[in-house]
């Protein structure tokens, strides 16, 4: 762990300084007990005995046994707000990690993995927290236990408490030696877990796909393979080097207790101890070295802390690449201009640029119809205006204002998209709906979704507005999936209108209905439409034609025609040569 | 349900559980056994301070190196053996998680359609991958401490004689003693708490991969700060969960083990002050039995860490057992069957309705495609057309009507033959976050690259896949999310094309490509298909002019049939359509 990673975890442990108090208190009154016993049994062992006074010996033992079963239940107590502390700091980082997730841009999404990202929310935060606590709280609790012994131990005979004391600095040496190790088999078994849970949700989310070329067991023994490296490389030995670093340390127990009986012989021989008092010691010595023991797991506790928060503190730390402007606007149609200006844009450095110094006019209330070959820019172009990406080069102005300088909401508020893959929650139509305005009444929702021309279909399922479509609204048919997206920004109705290949999973009938709709709405509106399908700019005021990044033409779509460019080969294609006079 | 046949459902459960898991008996044998010599050497341990206390202290050295060595030694080689079963059990609890991973995801993914679809991502990935583990628990208990328990009674009941054996049973009486109280947990109060808890993780889990996945939609709309709250109670829910499943039914529980711990001291040492001064006992004895009782108690601990864990167990088997028993694809044919290449493709009067709808998207669909033929099916948008082709690849099964490949019935083909025989190009095709090469050939094994680069020519995506940086080794991001729509497209159909499918069928696969690069695709596709029988459908009819015959399907029959230019003229549906998407075109 890093200086600051650590720091940001001792953050969370002082945000909820008072969880743990309770376990605190509970852990010293605990050892207290436990310190006594060992008093006790001497006590016992050597006065009251041999006295054979009947009511000291009663006392004794009573207290003996009080102390024991009072020590148990502090412990206990001390594991429940060990859970509290858990509970509530998983809850405080699962929430921030959340917060830090939905702020992020496409360059973001584009490095991580949903399958990765989930598994630090969940398994990587799940570790972290459990361990944090042992370390925390046990680890508090082993440190009296160390303490306590050696203290009754200084009571009961100094010499004897030296010899406990020089084992101590074993700790460090044992931290030496096998931390490494377990450091290096934490990470891999994180890292694997994650690739782990990554494919296991891409294979699930495909299961169409794999049963349709029916690939299940090459599925399945890709999983094996995973499964198999992670258990070889992660946690096999995980629990490998946790299991050898007690052992080591049990072999330097096993010496302390040595050294702590031969010492024990000769100060009864040298009549400076008695045989109640080695009882005594007995007692001490496994106590001590039980804390000392505990002590060496820390150090699997610790790495089994730092592997995963060292995936997960990252994501606490991560500013994204597209910083929110602070300006607000509210844009009405009559002032919705968009223009691009010597636009260059590449996703990643070892990527072409797929966008090349674009410079592009659109005047508010004005029908720009875009359209190229594939893989030419066109949607990366709508993605810049959204701010998922940010230019390299040249700006992007909206009514004038560097999109750059606006706040997100606002940007966004003003300028819809109908997405080329429209995205569709496993919840209601309604849920799916109300995603764009989530105060929408049924009756937005209902004339929405005629202009859409999908509300018949929907009035006529069982559970109308309430089915659930399944996963990425595999229940629906594709053109229907593009249809509620097209009822969301209706619902939404900003002055600017990014169409994205909006109907290209239509019908002409179907499609001719929702144009109807939107040439109403266009009447005041800014509207950018991407489309291969040439009929559906027909009414366009301009066309612009991408190629490879670079508008190449522009203008009526008759004044192209005549061109004799990108556009004519690309309408003669779709009409045939005769359709150009049709 | 009376208490004791759900407590009885819930053990087969398990045992189930425990079979996917398979421990073996022989594992449990050598755990027994290792136990007992663990048990064997703590005795000695403690033999060894009773030794030293009683006489040695008083003889001095060099008698005392005996006992000492036992009293030092004996112990670190126990230790030394439980490590090793220790790590042996949790190698076996480790493959035990593994194995149902992979058993539950295998089953996810012969899961009938119907039943996978409603059921979201991160639910599926949940249900392989939150429940093993803590079963797996379970067997790894079982294996490695069950076997210590085992050897502990054995152990301790002979060193009694050794010792005093009256003090002896009494002392260890303890040990039921603490059973009794840790059984003493309601489990189907914790049961219920591990159920609710694992339900509220899955939530989790399933709530994220849809924002994570759809993180644009979210962002569009302006939802952060709902979305924020959302998670938060989600969030909240699991915290509350996770404590109640902790707390269920435990103070009474934890009160009589603090209760146990207290009891050993006492009978050890208040009827052994009674022994003592009836000169039974020395005090060496006493000693050695406290550490024995102590050990006993540890022993006991480590195996008791598992009853608390047994409400999970059980929420966990329940799960498994739920997912396993979702019915699987039916399959019923084993002989591999070869069609002849190229097959005709008939459906007669086939009739389907999804779950969710009332009404039937194909009311006797009949449709004839002649060996190697390019047919056409258009139609309005949700008439069923994908629907159609799902069928045909027994992704749905029909409720009435027959389809016939080659005048096979398709229920006469194993799964296996007839989803080789039929290639679908989909609509919204799924890829892995993973290399283009690595997508490609997807469950194929080794493709030699020459094949590959073919099937890409054909598609019209082999230059581009050249012109990324690591060409076939290119990683494409998220279900290809590094790729523009028409790329996704036509890397979907070239890995249809790899598999060289019999039956090739377009599902609005070109939708996202231009005109031109569409017309080069097909005629790419068409030279290379002359021994295919090909199913294109499309909403663009410029895709489809060309093709030998074409369907129009409405309102879940075929309403025409014919080729482009009779269609024309026939004056019908696709008339009006074809109009549509020409008129106003200059
Ligand atoms: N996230 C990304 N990372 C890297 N490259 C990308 C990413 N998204 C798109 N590209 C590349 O940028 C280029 C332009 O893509 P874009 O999606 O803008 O094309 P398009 O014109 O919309 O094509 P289509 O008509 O096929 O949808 C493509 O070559 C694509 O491979
Ligand atoms: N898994 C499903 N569960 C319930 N209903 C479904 C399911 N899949 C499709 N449907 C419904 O069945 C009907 C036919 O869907 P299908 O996908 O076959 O249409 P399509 O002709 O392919 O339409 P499109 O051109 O829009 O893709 C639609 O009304 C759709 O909502
Ligand atoms: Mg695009
Ligand atoms: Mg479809």
């Amino acid at each position: 762990m890093t200086h600051r990673q650590l720091l940001l975890l001792l953050g969370y442990i002082r945000r909820r300084p008072l969880i743990y108090l309770p376990g605190f208190a509970a852990s010293l009154v605990g050892v207290t007990f436990l310190a006594l016993i060992p008093l006790g049994i001497r006590h016992l062992l050597d006065e009251a005995l041999p006295a054979g006074l009947w009511l000291p010996i009663v006392l004794t033992v009573l207290g003996i046994a009080a102390a024991q079963f009072l020590h148990r239940g502090l412990v206990i107590v001390n594991r429940i707000f060990r859970e509290i502390a858990d509970v509530s700091m998983a809850h405080d980082i699962r929430r921030d990690l959340f917060a830090r997730l939905l702020s992020q841009d496409g360059y973001f999404f584009d490095r991580n993995v949903t399958g990765d990202l989930v598994e630090r929310l969940t398994g990587d935060l799940r570790q972290v927290t459990f361990a944090v606590q042992l370390l925390v709280l046990k680890g508090f609790l082993s440190t009296f236990e160390i303490i306590a012994p050696l203290v009754a131990a200084f009571v009961l005979n100094w010499r004897l408490a030296l010899v406990l004391l020089a084992f101590a600095p074993t700790l460090y040496i044992m931290k030496r030696l096998v931390a490494p190790t377990m450091h290096a088999a934490n990470a891999a078994d994180r890292a694997h877990a994650a690739r782990t849970r990554e494919y296991v949700h891409e294979a699930l989310e495909g299961a169409r796909m794999i049963r349709s070329i029916q690939a299940q067991d090459p599925a399945l023994a890709r999983l094996r393979d995973l499964n198999h490296r992670r258990l070889e490389e992660g946690s096999f030995r995980v629990a490998f080097t946790a299991a050898a670093a007690r052992n080591l340390w049990s072999f330097v127990r096993a010496f302390g207790i040595l050294a702590v009986f031969a010492i024990a012989v000769v100060e009864v021989q040298a009549g400076r101890a008695t045989p109640g008092m080695v009882a005594a010691f007995v007692q001490i010595a496994l106590t001590y070295f039980g804390g000392l023991g505990y002590s060496s797991d820390y150090l699997a506790d610790y790495e089994r802390v730092a592997a995963p928060w060292r995936r997960i503190a990252p994501l606490l730390d991560e500013q994204p690449r597209v910083a929110e402007g602070r300006e607000r606007v509210r844009l009405s149609a009559a002032d919705a201009s968009v223009q691009f200006a010597n636009v260059s844009f590449r996703y990643a450095d070892d990527r072409l640029e797929p966008i090349r110094n674009v410079s592009l006019d659109v005047q508010p209330g004005e029908f720009v119809g875009i359209v190229g070959p594939t893989g030419s820019g066109k949607t990366t172009l709508a993605d810049l205006v959204l701010r998922h990406y940010d230019a390299d080069a040249g700006g992007i102005h909206i009514a004038g204002h560097d999109i750059r300088s606006l706040l997100f909401s606002d940007l966004r508020r003003d300028v819809g998209i109908v997405p080329q893959d429209a995205v569709l929650l496993n919840a209601s139509i309604r849920e799916n709906l109300q995603v764009a305005r989530p105060e929408a009444r049924d009756a937005d929702l209902i004339a929405a979704m005629r202009h859409a021309d999908l509300h018949d279909y929907v009035a006529s399922l069982p559970d109308g507005y309430d089915t659930v479509v399944g996963d990425r609204g595999v229940r629906l048919s594709g053109g229907q999936r593009q249809r509620v997206a097209i009822a969301r920004v209706f619902l939404q109705d900003p002055p600017i209108l990014l169409l994205d290949e909006a109907t290209a999973s239509l019908d002409a009938i179907t499609e001719e209905h929702i144009q109807t709709a939107l040439a109403r709405v266009r009447a005041s509106r800014t509207v950018i439409a991407i489309a291969h399908r040439l009929a559906t700019l027909r009414d366009a005021d301009r066309i612009v034609v991408i190629d490879d990044g670079r508008v190449v033409e522009s203008g009526a779509p008759h004044q192209l025609l005549e061109r004799r460019g990108l556009y004519w080969q690309l309408h003669a294609t779709q009409f045939g040569a005769g359709a150009q006079t049709a | 349900m009376s208490r004791l046949a759900s407590e009885r459902a819930v053990v087969a459960d398990l045992v189930a559980a425990m079979r996917l898991g398979r421990p073996s008996a022989r594992t449990l044998a050598e755990t027994t056994a290792i136990g007992g010599l663990v048990i064997a050497l703590t005795i000695a341990g403690s033999l060894g301070v009773r030794e030293l206390i009683d006489r040695s202290v008083h003889e001095g050295f060099p008698a005392a190196w005996t006992p000492l060595l036992m009293a030092a030694f004996a112990p670190l080689a126990a230790t030394a053996l439980m490590t090793v079963m220790e790590i042996r059990a949790q190698r076996a609890t480790l493959r035990s998680a593994a194995r149902m991973t992979e058993t539950t995801f295998r089953h996810l993914q012969h899961v009938r359609m119907v039943d996978i679809d409603p059921m979201s991502t991160g639910e599926r990935a949940a249900r392989v991958l939150d429940g093993p583990e803590e079963l797996a628990y379970f067997i790894g208990w079982g294996m490695g401490r069950l076997g210590m328990t085992i050897a502990t009674a054995i152990a301790a009941f002979a060193v009694g004689f050794a010792l005093n054996w009256r003090l002896t049973l009494l002392a260890l009486a303890v040990i039921p003693a603490y059973y009794f109280f840790t059984s003493r947990f309601d489990y189907g109060l914790r049961r219920l708490a591990a159920e609710r808890r694992l339900a509220s993780g899955a939530d989790v889990s399933a709530f994220l991969h849809e924002h994570l996945s759809g993180i644009r939609l979210f962002q569009q709309h302006r939802h952060e700060p709902l979305s924020q709250g959302r998670f938060d109670a989600l969030s909240a829910r699991v915290r509350t969960d996770r404590l109640r499943e902790f707390m269920a039914g435990r103070v009474a529980a934890d009160f009589g083990i603090a209760l146990s711990w207290g009891v050993g001291p006492l009978i050890v040492f208040g009827y052994g002050s009674f022994e003592f001064t009836q000169g039974r006992l020395s005090t060496g004895d006493i000693g050695a039995l406290m550490s024995l009782v102590l050990s006993g108690l540890r022993v006991a601990q480590a195996s008791e860490m598992r009853w608390f864990d047994a409400g999970a167990i059980f929420a966990a088997a329940r799960r498994l057992k739920d997912t396993l028993a979702m019915p699987v694809e039916d399959d019923p044919i084993t002989e591999a069957l070869a069609v002849a290449r190229p097959p005709s493709v008939e459906f007669d009067d086939v009739e389907f309705t999804h779950r969710t709808m009332h009404a039937p998207v194909l009311r006797g669909l009949s449709m004839l495609v002649e060996p190697g033929k390019v047919v056409a099916l258009v139609g309005a948008s949700g008439c069923g057309k994908s629907t159609t082709a799902e069928l045909l690849t027994r992704l749905f099964q029909a409720d009435a009507g027959d389809m016939r490949l080659d005048d096979r019935r398709l229920m006469e083909l194993r799964l296996l033959d007839l989803r080789r025989t039929v290639g679908l190009a989909a609509q919204d095709p799924f890829f892995f976050n993973a290399s283009v090469r690595s997508n490609l050939t997807f469950g194929l094994g080794d493709v030699d690259s020459a094949a590959l680069e073919r099937a890409c020519r054909v598609a019209q995506i082999h230059d581009f896949i050249l012109s990324l940086p690591d060409g076939y080794e290119t990683g494409i991001g998220e279900r290809g999310s590094h790729l523009s729509g028409g790329e996704r497209q036509r890397l979907s159909i070239a890995r249809t094309l790899l598999r060289d499918p019999d039956v090739l069928i377009l599902g609005e696969a070109t939708s996202a490509l231009d005109s031109v690069t569409e017309r080069r695709v097909y005629e790419a596709v068409l030279a290379e298909s002359t021994d295919r029988t090909i199913l294109v459908i499309a909403h663009r009819l410029a895709t489809v002019r060309n093709a030998d015959r074409i369907f129009v399907l409405q309102d879940g029959q075929i309403v025409e049939a014919g080729m482009h230019a009779d269609l024309l003229e026939n004056n019908g549906p696709y008339r009006h359509l074809y109009e549509r998407q020409t008129v106003g075109v200059n």
